[in-house]
């Protein structure tokens, strides 16, 4: 009578054995697989929830949305963005990283896809130094004066067809609120 | 959406198999899986994620969403994209890399194989009738009908099977004279075992599968792994006398060695090709020698559809969420 017991504990045995390493396996696979997930934003120092595009179509075909661009866009600004980041989490955003020609960090574009704040991890951190409101086209919009990574710079904020946007620049002000009341969809 | 591209799927697929490998070859760790038939079936349920679940992965529409990617997916490969190697991306020199790794790894056992067609055997003549005695007792004994005897005059040590539809046995004068009437046995027992379990038309399968997917490295590695499980499991399966079986095995290796090789050692370069390989193949004679000098065969292991099932199960889930 003792065999078969003992076959029926040894099959219990490997039963567990079975569930659990499969679950072990599953959970190290998993977990290794979040890690690699994880690493190129990690090197590149950026949150993960940040990614990046090549270009606008790019991005305007990931979100499913057209971008809100200046139609007004200074001379001293090259084109095509340096630096193109978004999130896809609703409602979805996007951050373009403007240079000037002679290679110098100039201005940033961000905007929403929809209703909602802009994500914090595509707009760098800033001070605000002073703050008034400012008409954008039919819109009112905030103008600041900030000061990131030691450079005093305007932003101005608004919101334009349920989308927040956000410009800051190193530039002149006046240009700045130039290409925020020329902002629209491109078709 | 984001449209579907070839270089999506070729990233999705290299990353399932890698993964499934890996995990398949925990698994007969913590699962102890011994015997060479165990590990032959689990190991192919890893090898056929590849090529039967990820295309249809590729078709579910759930999964090609940014949202669904960036909500729930554990892996995207497309990640890499983002970050810049030499001038390329990540993405783009990954799918290179592993592409032209697989793609030699398939070329370096199909070319000789081609080549060994293409150039056919030499004439066969009668087998000798105590060789065929042997043949019909060894299959009688493993009640099986008693295959095709194809018998070669050459000085060349060969003894192996070949044929899918009816698979039967080549002998060469080589190996005849070579082995002892004991080593003869265990030899021509060992290739029945292929013949009964049709492993020729599972080289052949597995060579497909290497084929269709030849830009995967972990495909063709795990191919490899499956084809020598099968060499094991009819070592395993062969019966009769271990120590006669590895006597054999020692002998026919040692005469190969023995064989053409000289003449590729005056090539140039040639000794760099060929001596990894060499080595590699005794080693894994050393292997099949050093379990066959157990007394009795590795234990099947419990459990086996059970364990098959809920692994096929578990990598299909898994891979739904690596992208």
């Amino acid at each position: 009578m003792s065999a078969p017991n003992h076959t029926r504990r040894g099959l219990a045995v490997e039963t567990l054995r079975t569930v659990f390493g499969l679950a072990a396996v599953l959970a190290a696979s998993a977990a290794a697989l979040s890690a690699l997930d994880a690493a190129p934003a990690w090197i590149v120092g950026e949150s993960r929830a940040v990614r990046r595009a090549r270009t606008v179509g790019e991005v305007e075909r990931r979100l499913r949305a057209r971008l809100v661009l200046p139609a007004f866009f200074p001379s001293t600004l090259a084109w095509p963005p340096q630096h193109i980041r978004f999130t896809v989490r609703a409602p979805g955003a996007a951050a373009l990283s403007i240079q000037g020609r002679d290679g110098t960090p100039r201005l940033l574009l961000a905007q929403t896809a929809g209703p909602g704040p802009i994500p914090g991890g595509l707009v760098p951190e800033a001070a605000v130094l002073d703050r008034s409101t400012i008409a954008v086209g039919a819109r009112r919009g905030t103008l600041s004066r900030i000061v990131e990574g030691g450079v005093v710079c305007w932003e101005l904020s608004w919101e334009q067809d349920g989308r927040s946007l956000l410009l800051r620049s190193r530039g002149r002000v006046d240009e700045l609120v130039r290409m925020a009341r020329s902002a629209r969809e491109v078709p | 959406m984001p449209p579907r591209n070839w270089a999506d799927y070729l990233a999705q697929s290299t990353t399932h198999a890698l993964v499934a490998a890996l995990a398949t070859e925990a698994l007969l760790q913590i699962w102890r899986v011994r015997a060479p038939a165990d590990r032959l079936a689990l190991r192919m349920t890893g090898l056929l994620q590849p090529l039967l679940v990820t295309p249809a992965l590729w078709l579910c529409e759930r999964r090609q969403g940014e949202e669904f990617r960036d909500r729930w997916v554990l892996f995207a490969s497309r990640r890499w994209e983002e970050l810049s190697v030499a001038g390329s991306s990540a993405f783009s020199v990954f799918l290179w890399v592993v592409g032209a790794l697989g793609t030699a790894l398939l070329l370096m056992d199909l070319v000789p194989l081609l080549a060994g067609q293409r150039r056919g055997g030499p004439a066969a003549s009668a087998a000798p009738e105590p060789l065929r005695a042997l043949v019909e007792a060894a299959a009688a004994a493993m009640r099986i009908q008693s295959p095709p005897l194809r018998f070669v005059e050459t000085r060349a040590p060969a003894l192996f099977c070949q044929g899918t539809r009816r698979p039967g046995l080549v002998v060469s004068r080589g190996a005849y004279e070579l082995l002892d009437r004991e080593e003869l046995r265990a030899a021509l027992s060992h290739e029945l075992v292929h013949v009964r379990q049709r492993d020729p038309a599972l080289s052949w399968a597995l060579m497909g599968i290497r084929a269709c997917l030849f830009f995967n490295p972990a495909v063709q590695v795990v191919a490899r792994a499956v084809a020598r499980d099968a060499e094991w499991r009819a070592d395993e399966c062969a019966g009769g006398d271990r120590l006669a079986l590895a006597s054999a095995l020692l002998k026919l290796h040692r005469a190969g060695l023995a064989g053409p090789g000289e003449a590729l050692r005056a090539l140039p370069f040639a000794a760099v090709l060929t001596e990894p390989m060499r080595r590699a193949r005794s080693q894994d004679v050393l292997a099949r020698c050093r379990r066959l000098m157990e007394p009795v065969a590795p234990e099947a292991a419990p459990l086996r559809k059970l364990r098959i099932g809920l692994s096929s199960a578990a990598f299909a889930a898994l891979f739904f969420l690596v992208t």
